[in-house]
């Protein structure tokens, strides 16, 4: 009773910021929210665009679960979401701490931008450009491997090539912002902690590995808990880079279920699809949290 | 102070902004005004060739019918899936472009008006010196009922060939398979373009097997899902008479004769190859054939460049070709503009739509100069093409003629090609067998396992016999 009494206190002292917060409230209720209750709904139905659609219990969640397809493409995303959340949140830490290490500024400033850059294009342009570089005929990578005499490969086409291949892609385009994220918060440790280590003879090695890293934590616990919530989204490089050849090693969910929902009109089956990724999405990132001691 | 004054500001400016987000200053709809209703027409083929030509397109049509149009056309690529969240979601639609398996989806879903009667009342439609009534009989569906109004004849793909190759290099054109691995062999290693390097290839194809369906033909394969006996869905291409095709293609693969791109090459890609003296065949609707004509010519009119669409080789079982698939202007249940939705694909039939559909817009892409028709500048740059270059009607002759080689390649479209079936599950259909196509033929594994796959996915996914 009494916290009612306090919380109508605060609305009523501050009630001009919850009215300049509404609009984001209710952005989040008609665009996030109300999808989640109406894509769960529909999960249960055999949905019809037209008409009535009746309600079938579970059926649509058994049949994605026997469709042997949905279990393939289910494995992909584990083993291409989770290659990018780890390598997404390491290499670009990494990096930084080497980038922190450069004391030519100019030098420094081109590589970050280098590296940055392709955080800059859409899927489309980095699906293009890495469709042209290593494509067999006219590709750059052929066209140097032929220099030396070797015949040409079809890199995009290569089963055992094509997670490596789409999870380096992947690193590519995301390193140099991730790469940013680290750099500002190296910039924010107290330098008289490196100071201090120099004084008692603690060399580069060291100072990265006892005052370095452990001031990164909180950083890298951002990035990778970032990185865990979007793990099973991926969707746009695959629409992009995809080919029928590749498809069954890198297909994932988010595909899968635009293709079922969107190409071939099975929304029922879709949203149930949906509602797992969902649900194990939140499973994931709430064990996440708590694993990580995120507030810690 | 200022703090206050700010936060004062802001409050009024959110609480204007979500008043109008109520629709309280709304000024009501068009029709409520007495004004014509606006109709509009999701499409991804009709209209301007350019977004900017669009309006011009709009006012043409209502010239013509006194309907207001309004086109939507989103990108190719995403049509579909456009228009599947236009109709889902309840958003005016009055007119959509429907093709192939999106069309019967729709007519699955139950998301269309029947236009049965309507058709049969049409002096435009139902007028056999227009459109054949056999081809309302071929499109009508289980129910008995027909969605769609035809676009365009759709015409049919075939093997296109540099006929100047052909004749420089002494070659005939080819019949059969040893005599198409011949010209390609020749097309690649006895440089016919004449410049003295190895940069040209036989034949470039894209999306893997794209309309490579006369090789097929020759085995009686049809492309996409056909009945069994038993009336259930399976491919013909996933059978083992398939297998002597795959084994030739990844023969030509392996000789150098097929362009290396072809499982990431887009149609402009091969296209490109083709005009560009890299590669001697290629397999596309009849239409291209005079495009390319034209095309190449308009760049340099001494070119000797000349695409001929060409017979597909003949096997066992005979000669056979892919008929382009349905596209249908459909009118949604929805729609509260059904009447004069119709209009306008009745419109598209008459003498008048005919012309828009070809030549373009009046005073933009053609004028009347003594009551003949001439092309301008951009009109002969837009090729006689808004959405239907080869109108259905019967009773249609271009005034230009067709462009050259056109007329020869439809004659062999119409003597050997089938319309393909569409149904629900064409897309899963593309992604099995061009992926294990691809396989054989890079040669990764052989014809026998490769058709063995396409079967066991197709049981995978719970699709027909498997």
């Amino acid at each position: 009773m009494r916290s009612i009494g306090r919380t109508a206190y605060r609305i009523r002292k501050d009630w001009m910021l919850y009215l300049l917060i509404l609009p984001a409230v209710v952005y989040f209720i008609l665009f996030a929210y109300l999808p989640v209750v109406d894509g769960t709904n529909i999960s249960f139905q055999d949905y019809r665009f037209v008409g009535e659609s009746k309600y079938i219990g579970f059926q649509n969640y058994q049949t994605v679960f026997d469709t042997a397809g949905f279990w393939r493409v289910f494995r992909n995303t584990i083993i291409l979401g989770f290659s990018n959340v780890v390598l997404t949140a390491f290499i670009p830490m990494f990096l930084a701490m080497m980038l922190n290490e450069v004391m030519f500024s100019p030098w420094k400033r081109f590589v970050q931008t280098i590296l940055y850059l392709p955080h800059l294009f859409s899927w489309v342009v980095v699906g293009g450009i890495w469709i042209f570089i290593l494509a067999p005929n006219g590709g750059i990578v052929n066209a140097i491997r032929g220099l030396f005499g070797a015949d040409p490969v079809f890199f995009l086409v290569k089963e055992n090539l094509a997670r490596p291949l789409y999870i380096g892609i992947n690193l590519w385009k995301q390193a140099g912002y991730v790469c940013i994220l680290f750099l500002a918060a190296i910039a924010g440790i107290n330098p008289e902690l490196y100071e201090a280590a120099m004084i008692d003879g603690a060399g580069g090695f060291k100072r990265a590995m006892y005052i370095t890293v452990p001031e990164l934590l909180r950083t890298l616990k951002v990035v990778l808990l970032l990185n865990v919530m979007g793990a099973l989204r991926i969707f746009d490089q695959i629409y992009v880079m995809r080919n029928e050849v590749v498809a069954p090693k890198v297909d994932v969910l988010m595909y899968y279920v635009y293709i079922r929902g969107l190409e071939q009109f099975d929304l029922g089956y879709a949203a149930a699809i949906s509602v797992f990724i969902f649900a194990i999405t939140l499973v994931i990132t709430l064990t996440s949290r708590r694993l990580m001691k995120y507030h810690v | 102070m200022i703090n206050k004054v700010v936060t004062r500001v802001l409050t009024v400016a959110l609480l204007l902004f979500l008043v109008a987000g109520t629709g309280l200053f709304a000024t009501g709809s068009d029709e409520s005004d007495g004004e014509k209703p606006t109709l509009i027409w999701v499409t991804s083929v009709q209209g301007g060739r350019e977004p900017e030509e669009n309006p011009l397109f709009e006012d043409e049509v209502e010239r013509l019918t006194g309907i207001r149009v309004q086109l939507v056309k989103p990108p190719g690529s995403e049509y579909t899936t456009k228009l599947t969240t236009m109709l889902a979601s309840g958003e005016q639609v009055d007119i959509a472009y429907a093709g192939g398996g999106t069309y019967v989806s729709f007519v699955e879903q139950g998301l269309l008006e029947p236009l049965t009667d309507r058709i049969a009342a049409s002096p435009v439609l139902s007028d056999p010196k227009i459109i054949d009534p056999a081809e309302w009989e071929r499109v009508r569906s289980p129910d008995g009922e027909i969605y769609g109004v035809f676009n365009k004849f759709e015409q049919g793909t075939l093997p296109i060939v540099r006929g100047d190759w052909l004749d420089k290099l002494g070659l005939a054109e080819p019949q059969t398979f040893d005599d198409f691995y011949d010209v390609l062999y020749a097309f690649t290693y006895d440089d016919p373009d004449g410049n003295g390097i190895d940069d040209t290839y036989g034949m470039a194809i894209g999306y893997t097997l794209y309309d490579t369906v006369g090789l097929f033909g020759a085995y009686g394969l049809m492309r996409g899902w056909a009945y069994d006996e038993g009336g259930e869905f399976y491919s013909p291409y996933a059978t083992d008479a398939a297998i002597p095709v795959y084994e030739w293609l990844a023969k030509i693969y392996a000789d150098g004769l097929l362009e290396p791109n072809f499982i990431t090459n887009n149609s402009g890609a091969f296209r490109e190859l083709f005009m560009t003296d890299k590669s001697g065949m290629n397999w596309y609707w009849a239409a291209w054939v005079g495009l390319y004509n034209q095309q190449v010519h308009a760049e340099d009119p001494n070119n000797p460049f000349e695409a001929r669409g060409i017979a597909p080789p003949e096997g066992p079982g005979g000669r056979l070709l892919k008929a382009g698939g349905d596209g249908f202007m459909v009118v949604p249940g929805l729609s509260e503009y059904k009447d004069e939705a119709f209009q306008v694909a009745e419109f598209w039939h008459t003498y008048d739509g005919n012309v828009i559909s070809t030549l373009g817009i009046l005073g933009h892409d053609y004028n009347m100069v003594d009551g003949k028709y001439v092309l301008t500048e951009i009109g002969e740059a837009h090729a006689m093409d808004h959405g239907a270059p080869q109108p259905k009607s019967l009773a249609w002759v271009n005034p230009f003629g067709e462009l050259p080689g056109f007329d020869e390649a439809a004659a062999i479209v119409r003597d050997y090609a089938l319309p393909q079936m569409a149904t629900a599950h064409d897309k899963i259909w593309e992604d099995i067998t061009r992926g294990e196509a691809a396989k054989i033929i890079l040669g990764d594994i052989t014809a026998a396992q490769g058709v063995a796959n396409m079967r066991a996915r197709f049981a995978e996914e719970g699709i027909g016999r498997y």
